[in-house]
C-alpha cells in the first residue's frame, strides 16, 4: 500500500467519554494497560505497509502529540513521509458554528497535495481494532469505485447501544452503496459504516474544496450520502474485531474484552503488532501477599493487594489490603492499605487513601478524575 | 575541534565461558537479566543518565545479538547527530589486522576512534556488572585530584579479595599499592574494572604496552602497574552501592534474586536513574483467574495460568496450569507447560518445557551428570532447547 497514504481525524462531536475527553482528545485517551485508542488504527495502517500519515487533532492535543512524538515506535520518523501532526485548521472567513467534517479536512489540504500517494485511507481515531487493509485496498483499485467504505455487519438483534452519530449502509448485490443512513430505530440495514474510507486522493481534495466553497455542513458518511447518485460508492465487509469507543461504556467494554484470551491473542498479535510509546518501566513487581486473578498488568507497577477482573496501566501501587474489582486504573495511580474499588475507572495519577471505598455498577461506572486524591 | 570531557569505552568483547549454556551463541555483556533488560543495559544507561553521549562499545566474540541489540542506541537516548553509540569490533588494517589481544590492546586498536573526539579523558567500562553509578561524579573526584587515572573501587569481603585488583592508598586516596588478584590481600578495596585516564597519558602507555613483547596488554597487569611504577597521579574513587559481577551461573541467579521483594538491594524502580532497554512489542501480562504469583517480577507479553513464587518472568513466557515456578529465571520466550515443577533454574529464551516435567527436583536422574558450571543446585537450560513430557532435570545440570 505504498501508493496509499493515511489520514486519522476526530470525530467533529463531543467524544462522550466524560471526563477522559475533557483535557485530551479521544484518540489520546489510555487504553488496554499501556496503550492509547489511537496506536490501533495507526498500527493497523503501518502493517498494512503506509508510510505516511496525516493525524488531524482537535482542541487540546498536547497529550496526543505528547504520546506519538515524531512517530518513531510506528516506524514512522521517516525522511520520507512519516508522521504530521495537523493542527486544527482555522478560517479567516470567521466560519465558526458548526463546522461541518469536511471543513476539519480543509486542515488537511497541503498535505494531501504535496504527497506523492494516489490513495487516501481516511479513518476516524475512535477505532479498536488489528486491521489489514490490504484486500480492501486491491478490491478498492480494482472496482472503478471513488470512495470504498468498509463496513462490518451486525448480528441481528444485537446490543444496539451507542450508535448515535453511526451509519448504516445498503448495497447491492456488486456491493455499490445505495444508501448511507444515520442509525435510527427503524433502520433496516445490519451493515454498520466503521468510517474508515479508501479515497482516490484526487477525489478527496475536490471534495474538500467543494464542501470549504459551498460551506458544507454534516459529518463526511453524509457529504458522501448526498452524492451517492453521482458517484460510484463501494462498500467493503471487514470481518475483524473492531470496537467502537463513544461512550464511557463502550470504553469499558473494549477494554474488558481484552480478558478473553481468543480476542486478546487476535488483537493484540494478528495480523500485525499494536505498536505504543515505550516508557522503560521496570518489570512489575508482585509483593508477599499479591494476589492477582484475570487480570492485564502493565509494567512499573508494585502489587501488593487483591486485583481481580482488572486493567491495570503502568507505574500503579496496590498496598495491602486493597482490592480492585471489575476497574481500570490508569498510569501512576496508587491505592493505599485497604482501599476498595470496586466498578471503578481511574484516570492517570488519582491516589486513594487507605480505606477509602468506591463501588460503582456495571451500568454506572465511578469514574474519577486525573490527579484526583480520594 | 573542541575537546570533549570525556567519551566512554565499553569493553564488551568477553566471552564469558562459566556462564556455560547462556553464552553458547552471545556476549556475555547480550545475556538476559531482571526480565527484559541484558548486562549491558546497565553500564549504557549509566552513560546516558551521566550525561556521555559517545559511547564505544568494543565487540569481538559472538558480536551479532549484541550489535543488533544495541543497533542505532536509541533505547539508551544514544542516537545521536553528534556522537551516540559506536560498535567497534576489531578490524583489518594496512599492514595487519589482529583480534583483541587484551583489554590494552582492544583500547590501543581503536586509538584513531578515541582521537576523532580528542578527549581530555576517556572511561574505560567492562560490559558485564549489574550496578548504577553515576560517572559524572568520579569525573569530578578525577579533575578535583588532577588525577592522571582513577579507579574506582568497592569493599568487598576478605575472603574474596583474592579474586580481584586490590589497592592500597594513602588518606587522600592516591594509590600506593596495586596487585592485581593477590593470594594474600593487604586491603579489602577492590577495583570494579572502571578506570578514567587523561587521555594524553593513556595514550602514551598504551602504545609504550604494546611495544613490549611481554606484555599481555591488560589493564590490571600491565598498565595500571606500569603507571605506578612510573609514580602518575593515581587516585582511587570509593563507591559505596550494589555492584555485582555477574560471572558465573550462580551471581547471575543470585544477582536476579536480589531485585526482588520490598526493599531490594538492586531497585530497578527509581524514576531518577532509569535503567533503559530495548522494549520488546509486547501487550501488558496476564495473570489468569487459577494463577498464584507472590515475590516475582514479571514483564509485559507472559502470560501465567499456574503459581509464580520468588521468581523472575520475562517478556513473552507462559507458564502452564497446575505448574509451580520457584526461585527461578525465566528468559524472553519460554514456554513452560502444564503441571510443571521448576526449582532454582534459569531457563533460556525460548526454551519449552513440556507437560509433566521436573527441573531442578531429583537430586539425580540417570545419565545426567553434574556441569561444573551449575552451584548450588541451580539447573541451567540453554536457549531454544525442548525438554521432552514427562522428563526429570536434576539439580547442579546444564541442558544445551
Amino acid at each position: 500500500m505504498k501508493d496509499t497514504l493515511g489520514i486519522i481525524f476526530e470525530e467533529g462531536t463531543d467524544a462522550g467519554l466524560g471526563t477522559l475527553t475533557s483535557k485530551r482528545s479521544l484518540a489520546a485517551v489510555p487504553i488496554a494497560s499501556r496503550y492509547r485508542i489511537i496506536d490501533f488504527i495507526l498500527s493497523s495502517m503501518v502493517n498494512s505497509g503506509i508510510t505516511n500519515v496525516g493525524i488531524i487533532t482537535q482542541k487540546n492535543y498536547k497529550s496526543l502529540m505528547d504520546h506519538l512524538g515524531a512517530g518513531k515506535e510506528w516506524d514512522l520518523n521517516r525522511k520520507i513521509g512519516g508522521l504530521l501532526l495537523i493542527p486544527p485548521f482555522s478560517y479567516s472567513e470567521g466560519l465558526t458554528s458548526e463546522k461541518g467534517e469536511l471543513s476539519e479536512l480543509a486542515g488537511a489540504l497541503d498535505f494531501l497535495e504535496k504527497s506523492p500517494q494516489k490513495y487516501v485511507l481516511l479513518s476516524k481515531s475512535h477505532l479498536i481494532g488489528n486491521l489489514n487493509f490490504n484486500d480492501a485496498f486491491e478490491e478498492h483499485k480494482n472496482s472503478n469505485a471513488l470512495i470504498t467504505i468498509l463496513y462490518q455487519k451486525l448480528e441481528p438483534k444485537s446490543e444496539i447501544s451507542g450508535l448515535k452519530n453511526r451509519f448504516f449502509i445498503d448495497t447491492d448485490e456488486s456491493e455499490r452503496i445505495k444508501e448511507i443512513k444515520a442509525y435510527s430505530s427503524t433502520n433496516e440495514s445490519n451493515k454498520i459504516s466503521l468510517d474508515i474510507y479508501i479515497i482516490n486522493k484526487e477525489y478527496l481534495i475536490y471534495l474538500i474544496r467543494d464542501g470549504l466553497a459551498s460551506l458544507e455542513r454534516g459529518m463526511f458518511a453524509e457529504v458522501i450520502s448526498r452524492r451517492l447518485n453521482h458517484i460510484r460508492v463501494k462498500g467493503y465487509e471487514a470481518k475483524d474485531i473492531v470496537a467502537r469507543i463513544d461512550s464511557i461504556k463502550t470504553y469499558y467494554q473494549a477494554n474488558m474484552m481484552l480478558l478473553e484470551k481468543d480476542i486478546r491473542e487476535k488483537l493484540f498479535f494478528n495480523p500485525g503488532l499494536i505498536f505504543t510509546k515505550v516508557k522503560d518501566e521496570a518489570p512489575s513487581k508482585y509483593l508477599e501477599s499479591a494476589v492477582v486473578k484475570n487480570s492485564l498488568i502493565a509494567d512499573g507497577c508494585i502489587i501488593n493487594g487483591y486485583v481481580e477482573n482488572s486493567i491495570i496501566f503502568r507505574g500503579v501501587r496496590i498496598e495491602k489490603g486493597a482490592v480492585i474489582k471489575n476497574s481500570i486504573i490508569m498510569q501512576d495511580a496508587e491505592i493505599r492499605e485497604n482501599g476498595i474499588l470496586e466498578h471503578v475507572i481511574l484516570d492517570k495519577e488519582v491516589i486513594i487513601r487507605h480505606d477509602i471505598r468506591l463501588t460503582g455498577q456495571e451500568s454506572y461506572l465511578v469514574l474519577i478524575n486525573k490527579g484526583a486524591i480520594v | 575541534m573542541q575537546k570533549k570531557e570525556l567519551i566512554a569505552l565499553i569493553l564488551a568483547g568477553g566471552q564469558g565461558s562459566r556462564l556455560g549454556a547462556l553464552t553458547k551463541s552471545v556476549a556475555k555483556p547480550a545475556v538476559n537479566f531482571g526480565g527484559k533488560y541484558r548486562i549491558i543495559d546497565f553500564p549504557l544507561s549509566n552513560c546516558t543518565n551521566s550525561n556521555i553521549d559517545i559511547v564505544g562499545v568494543l565487540t569481538q566474540y559472538q558480536p551479532l545479538e549484541l550489535n543488533s541489540y544495541i543497533g542505532s542506541g536509541q533505547p539508551w537516548d544514544l542516537d545521536r547527530s553528534f556522537g551516540g553509540v559506536y560498535l567497534l569490533p576489531p578490524y583489518m588494517k594496512a599492514e595487519e589486522g589482529t583480534w583483541y589481544k587484551g583489554t590494552a590492546n582492544a583500547i590501543y586498536q581503536n586509538i584513531n576512534f578515541i582521537q576523532m573526539f580528542n578527549p581530555k579523558n576517556v572511561l574505560i567500562l567492562s560490559g558485564d556488572h549489574i550496578y548504577k553509578m553515576n560517572y559524572a561524579k568520579m569525573l569530578e573526584f578525577h579533575k578535583k585530584n588532577d588525577a592522571d587515572a582513577t579507579i574506582s573501587c568497592i569493599r568487598v569481603p576478605w575472603e574474596e579479595a583474592s579474586r580481584f585488583g586490590i589497592m592500597e592508598t594513602d588518606e587522600d586516596m592516591r594509590i600506593k599499592e596495586f596487585y592485581e588478584k593477590p593470594a594474600n590481600p593487604v586491603s579489602d578495596m577492590a577495583s570494579m574494572g572502571i578506570y578514567i585516564f587523561k587521555w594524553e597519558v593513556l595514550k602514551k602507555y598504551l602504545t609504550n604496552d604494546e611495544k613490549d613483547p611481554d606484555s599481555s596488554n591488560d589493564f590490571g597487569k600491565n598498565i595500571i602497574p606500569k603507571m605506578l611504577h612510573d609514580k602518575q597521579k593515581m587516585f582511587a574513587y570509593k563507591f559505596s552501592g550494589y555492584w555485582k559481577d555477574v560471572g558465573t551461573v550462580f551471581s547471575l541467579w543470585e544477582a536476579n534474586m536480589e531485585l526482588l521483594g520490598t526493599k531490594p538491594l538492586m531497585n530497578l524502580f527509581d524514576k531518577s536513574w532509569r535503567i533503559y532497554s530495548k522494549n520488546p512489542i509486547q501487550p501488558p501480562h496476564y495473570a489468569s483467574s487459577e494463577s498464584e504469583i507472590v515475590n516475582s517480577m514479571i514483564t509485559e507479553g507472559s502470560v501465567v495460568f499456574g503459581k509464580v513464587e520468588n521468581s523472575i518472568i520475562s517478556s513473552g513466557v507462559k507458564i502452564g496450569k497446575n505448574t509451580h515456578v520457584e526461585n527461578s529465571v525465566i528468559f524472553p520466550g519460554a514456554i513452560i507447560g502444564d503441571n510443571c515443577l521448576v526449582k532454582k533454574a534459569i531457563i533460556g529464551e525460548r526454551t519449552i518445557i513440556e507437560d509433566d516435567c521436573k527441573v531442578g527436583v531429583d537430586d539425580f536422574v540417570d545419565n545426567q551428570a553434574v556441569s561444573k558450571m551449575c552451584s548450588d543446585d541451580i539447573v541451567l537450560i540453554g536457549s531454544d532447547q525442548v525438554i521432552k513430557a514427562k522428563s526429570s532435570i536434576a539439580k547442579n545440570v546444564m541442558v544445551e
